[in-house]
């Protein structure tokens, strides 16, 4: 197996040579590397160059098997603390998933000891990361990296033995300063060779067992710092690749303050000399070199493009922390590159906000509205996730906390760089916990606000987008209940298409209007027939449409808007005329009408509705049937019944479900008025009550609501029909014609099917002659459908027919009144109304 | 369903009714006290929402439960010296409003026909009379808590208490007896029911680097 040579660099330069402390953060925005670093390693050319560098990388830490051995004779032997030993242990049993972490505490602790960080070199299956940090004496070394102090030991390991998952762990070890001891998840031997200004160069070496200390037998190969090299398992493998290491410096620390170069190779074509004598195969690339140089010297060179291994630093997080620059000086272009490099989203961004917050907690936020939502935005929302990168001073600590932003804010993606969390923050620990519920409530607040300042144009694609999880809003986010009301937008009667703020509605209201007034339904069309907004539409008030499945939940997780309440018109309290003139009118219709409405509640509707009243909303339908101000409209015992999730039996789906609605009639519709003029004759006359019932399942259908004896319905409708019609109720469905044996023998043997079942139409045509032409004679009626004035006339005519009726003045009533009640359930079924009518027809 | 429960004051209270402002009627004092359930109306009873009548009443109790748990708080912290932290404010804020069972023992009492709400921290609590209780009104308190949270904002709340944290009458000032036109004035007279729009709380916020 190929030798693996990766050397990975972090480096970084200092403004100021005295601020040696880790805790500095500042930018360093002129990074370069120093030429005097590696200097061979600049601008490293061609194969033998990166051969002799890689000498040098050798002597800087490897030493030699011989060497080795020798050294570790002399080394003062020391075994790890118990606890120590314990905890790695416990680390390595508990983090085995999550191995890639080694790599993030290595350059966290590189970064935290950062005065500048210098090249790096390995060995045979071996990574090294190096610092210029401030390094460590001898007794450092033993210190640090032998014992942990007692008081974090203990509290380390309850907390590791609670913690739930691997994310939880990897969060705690950083935590208490012991992500060193990760490296052992992937190394097999580790050796951290450190130089401290007030001690020589020291190698600490161990292998998870025992360590030992020596003297760095090689010259000082450092001013000052440390170098750790890992000696990679073989299971580890992988993490020797370039590109997997690229990967993890990008994932956990591409916004790290300090350059971090990883030493790499790449292929590039190169022009190079001709060699004729090129024979050998054997030869070395050294040796071919060699040559070259030669005939370079000699003649003039021949050259030919070849692919050359190339070795050079490469800067790996290139992407400077946007966040931490001023706003002002950041151009469109570089948020939106920004935005796409870190969402991998292709389209710029919807829209940002760029802010600091200070107070307790200290953080710089960038968010983005991505242009689209994410297609699977709702098929996932139970569970917690959120698109929020979190940063603890430029390293990354996880993209996905599940805390940082509500699930109906879930879609905002941006970045989070706190500089008052612990490098490696937990949701364990209590205080910051606490931090991270501020930094949410802030990060809730700006998100709205960036909504909110989307200017006008932009919205409505906003609101195309997001609608939904704004409503989701309404209904979750109690104390933003407010602030999200203002960004909602319905349909209304006020226009065909465009939708309407709250806020402009209340512009528009009347002046004695004090609620807002909204209908929920499937279809704008559906909601607009709809007989609960005839009058108030005719009187000019304008009616909100609630037409997407969310917004009556939404609106009534609304107590009011801007102090005015909202009002369901389908429900019960619609108060259009407080006059006293209108006052004074409805009590004397209330009067007039009492016995009807007394009748309709105690006899004929008696186990069916709450109460019967006089309607204050209708025009043109005979009657409705209002939901109690706090029970189910149709349209939500539609959404309810269809819920996927719901209980079995769910007692207040129970409840809810069955709770007697109540009947409105309109005392201007000649219906009503003719079963008022009815039952002042006869109160127990069956076919009053029949009509009654059709009248209480018509308005029950017009309602949005469902029925739940459809039969008996369909039933009474066809009786209606066939009275109509003037066919007797006696006759009888004739019976189905009997099917030779001789034909069905034919039918399977399927020769020719189009004759046979030619024949057999001709044959059915034939049987059925007579009942046909009854049909057809029939069908004038039916046909006139469309034409309820046509269908009505024709009723009426028929007391007139003395052949046709039996002459009974009874009887010609009832043809009469079922005549005219035959008109309002035509009317419904030729309406567009599409809920009602497949229901209806879902019925038959 | 919502459970609903009641509770009987009377007896042992009689002493202290006669202290309360309300009112008891003559009743009341006789030896035969008998108590009827407050009827509730459909929205006393079954609105999500606290009905208008009942909106002072109710600001009352939050804002005395919103007193009681910083005092609580920082009876427990005395070291903090009233110096609390913002996240702790929120705490507080978040597991008051979060806890329904504090909000369980309000209801609606009638006293000389008239409908009150009572409980912990409001005059009628003492007033001898029949709790309705429970059913919607934790819920409602609740949210009339996460209100104040959202459109008065906790720090502001608990910069007013600290000023005078001895004082309750201060904090329900505020918070019921605020200017008309806000979230604050639901017991001020002439409540107008127009409210302004919740001022934004963050003003430690830089809007733009």
């Amino acid at each position: 197996m190929a030798r693996k040579r990766l050397f990975l660099g972090l480096l970084g330069v200092l403004l100021l040579a005295a601020c040696v402390n880790a805790a500095d953060d500042d930018i360093k925005e002129d990074v370069t590397l120093e030429d005097d670093l590696g200097k061979s390693r600049e601008a490293s050319r061609t194969d033998d160059e990166a051969l002799s560098r890689e000498e040098e990388a050798i002597k800087l830490d490897g030493l030699s098997v011989a060497q080795m051995k020798e050294l570790r004779d002399k080394a003062e032997k020391h075994v790890f603390q118990a606890e120590v030993d314990r905890m790695m242990k416990l680390i390595i049993n508990s983090l085995y998933k999550n191995k890639e972490i080694f790599l993030r505490e290595l350059i966290s602790n590189a970064s935290d000891a950062l005065d500048k960080i210098r090249f790096v070199d390995k060995d045979a299956n071996s990574l090294t990361v190096c610092d210029t940090g401030i390094g460590m004496t001898k007794n450092d070394l033993v210190n640090n990296l032998g014992t942990i102090a007692k008081s974090g030991t203990s509290d380390f390991l309850t907390k590791l033995g609670d913690a739930q998952d691997q994310q939880e762990m990897s969060d705690l070890i950083g935590q208490f300063g012991v992500g060193f001891y990760s490296t052992f998840l992937v190394a097999d031997r580790v050796v951290v060779s450190s130089k401290h200004n007030d001690d020589e160069q020291y190698l600490w070496e161990s292998d998870a067992s025992s360590f030992s200390v020596v003297k760095d037998p090689r010259d000082e190969t450092m001013p000052r710092g440390t170098c750790v090299t890992l000696f990679m398992k073989e299971e580890a493998q992988e993490f020797l690749e370039q590109e997997k290491i690229k990967e993890l410096v990008k994932k956990y620390s591409q916004f790290i303050n300090f350059d971090i170069y990883l030493w790499n190779s790449s292929i590039e074509k190169v022009e190079e000399p001709v060699d004729d004598e090129e024979t050998k195969d054997e030869k070395t690339e050294d040796e071919e070199d060699e040559d070259g140089k030669v005939e370079e010297e000699s003649e003039e060179p021949k050259t030919k493009t070849v692919d050359k291994t190339v070795w050079k630093w490469e800067l790996v997080n290139d992407n400077k922390p946007l966040w931490t620059r001023k706003s002002s000086e950041i151009e469109d272009k570089e948020y939106n590159e920004f935005y796409k490099s870190f969402s991998k989203d292709h389209d710029d961004p919807m829209a940002r906000t760029h802010f600091t917050a200070e107070g307790e907690v200290t953080f710089k936020s960038i968010l983005f509205i991505p242009k689209r939502s994410p297609n699977d935005m709702f098929q996932n929302y139970g569970k917690k996730y959120d698109f929020i990168k979190m940063y603890v001073r430029r390293v990354f600590i996880t993209d996905n906390f599940e805390e940082m932003m509500p699930k109906y804010l879930s879609f905002v993606k941006g970045v989070v760089d706190s500089d008052d969390l612990p490098l490696n923050v937990s949701r364990e620990t209590l205080q910051q916990h606490k931090l991270l519920k501020l930094i949410k409530k802030k990060l809730v607040r700006k998100s709205l606000d960036m909504i909110k300042k989307i200017d006008k144009e932009a919205y409505d694609n906003f609101w195309n987008e997001y609608s939904t999880n704004i409503k989701l809003g309404v209904i979750e986010d109690h104390s933003n209940r407010t602030r999200l009301a203002k960004l909602l937008r319905f349909f209304s009667s006020n226009d065909p298409e465009k939708q309407t703020s709250l806020a402009d509605y209340i512009e528009r209201m009347k002046e004695k209007q004090d609620h807002i007034y909204f209908i929920a339904g499937t279809s704008r069309d559906e909601v607009e027939k709809s007989p609960f907004v005839e009058r108030l539409l005719k009187k000019g008030y304008e009616v909100l449409f609630l037409i997407e499945p969310i917004d009556e939940y939404c609106i009534q997780s609304l107590p009011d808007f801007e102090g005015k309440k909202f009002q369901n018109v389908a429900k019960e309290g619609v108060k259009l005329d407080e006059s006293e003139a209108a006052k004074e009118r409805k009590e004397k219709l209330e009067t007039e009408y009492e016995d009807l409405l007394k009748w309709l509640k105690d006899d004929a509707l008696s186990d069916k509705i709450e109460k019967a009243v006089i309607s204050e909303r209708l025009t043109k339908s005979p009657c409705v049937l209002v939901a109690n101000a706090y029970g189910w409209s149709g349209n939500m015992e539609r959404i309810m019944k269809a819920q996927a999730y719901q209980k079995a039996k769910d007692p207040s789906a129970q409840y809810y479900g069955t709770q007697k609605k109540i009947l409105e009639v309109n005392p201007r519709h000649p219906l009503i008025k003719q079963l008022k003029d009815r039952i002042e004759n006869d109160k127990e006359e069956q076919t009053t009550k029949d009509l009654a019932m059709i009248l209480f399942e018509t308005a029950t259908l017009r309602s949005g609501f469902s029925l739940t004896d459809t039969d008996s319905f369909a039933g009474r409708i066809e009786t209606m029909l066939k009275l109509s019609m003037g066919i007797s109720l006696d006759e009888e469905v004739e019976d189905e014609p009997e099917v030779e044996d001789e034909a069905e023998g034919e039918e399977v043997t399927d020769d020719d099917d189009d004759d046979q079942e030619e024949s057999q139409q001709d044959e059915e045509e034939a049987d059925e002659e007579p009942e046909k032409q009854q049909r057809k004679k029939r069908s004038t009626g039916a046909e006139s459908k469309n034409n309820p004035g046509h269908t009505y006339k024709a009723a009426r005519r028929k007391p007139d027919d003395d052949e046709r009726s039996d002459g009974d003045g009874e009887d010609a009533i009832q043809s009469n009144l079922l005549g005219s009640l035959l008109e309002t359930v035509t009317d419904l079924f030729a309406s567009d109304d599409g809920a009602a009518k497949k229901r209806t027809e879902k019925g038959h | 369903m919502y459970t609903w429960h009641v509770f009987i004051f009377c007896g042992a209270f009689a002493v202290v009714c006669s202290q309360t402002k309300i009112s008891v009627s003559p009743d009341a004092g006789s030896e035969k006290l008998s108590f009827k359930t407050p009827e509730l109306d459909d929205e006393e009873g079954n609105s999500p929402w606290i009905p208008d009548n009942l909106r002072c009443d109710a600001c009352k109790a939050v804002a005395f439960q919103v007193w009681f748990h910083f005092d609580k708080y920082n009876a427990n912290h005395k070291y903090r010296k009233y110096n609390l932290k913002e996240w702790e404010i929120l705490d507080i804020m978040e597991d008051l409003c979060g806890n329904s069972e504090i909000f369980n023992n309000y209801g609606i009492k009638e006293i000389n026909g008239v409908h009150h709400l009572s409980g912990v921290g409001l005059e009628t609590n003492d007033a001898p009379g029949v709790i309705a209780g429970g059913g919607k009104w934790p819920s409602r308190l609740q949210d009339m808590c996460e209100q104040f949270m959202g459109n008065v904002g906790e720090d502001n709340i608990y910069g007013v208490y600290k000023k005078q944290p001895n004082d309750r009458t201060r904090l329900e000032n505020y918070l019921c007896h605020g200017p008309v036109s806000t979230a604050r004035g639901v017991c001020s007279k002439n409540y107008s029911k127009t409210q302004d729009s919740p001022k934004e709380d963050m003003t430690n916020l830089d809007d733009e680097l």
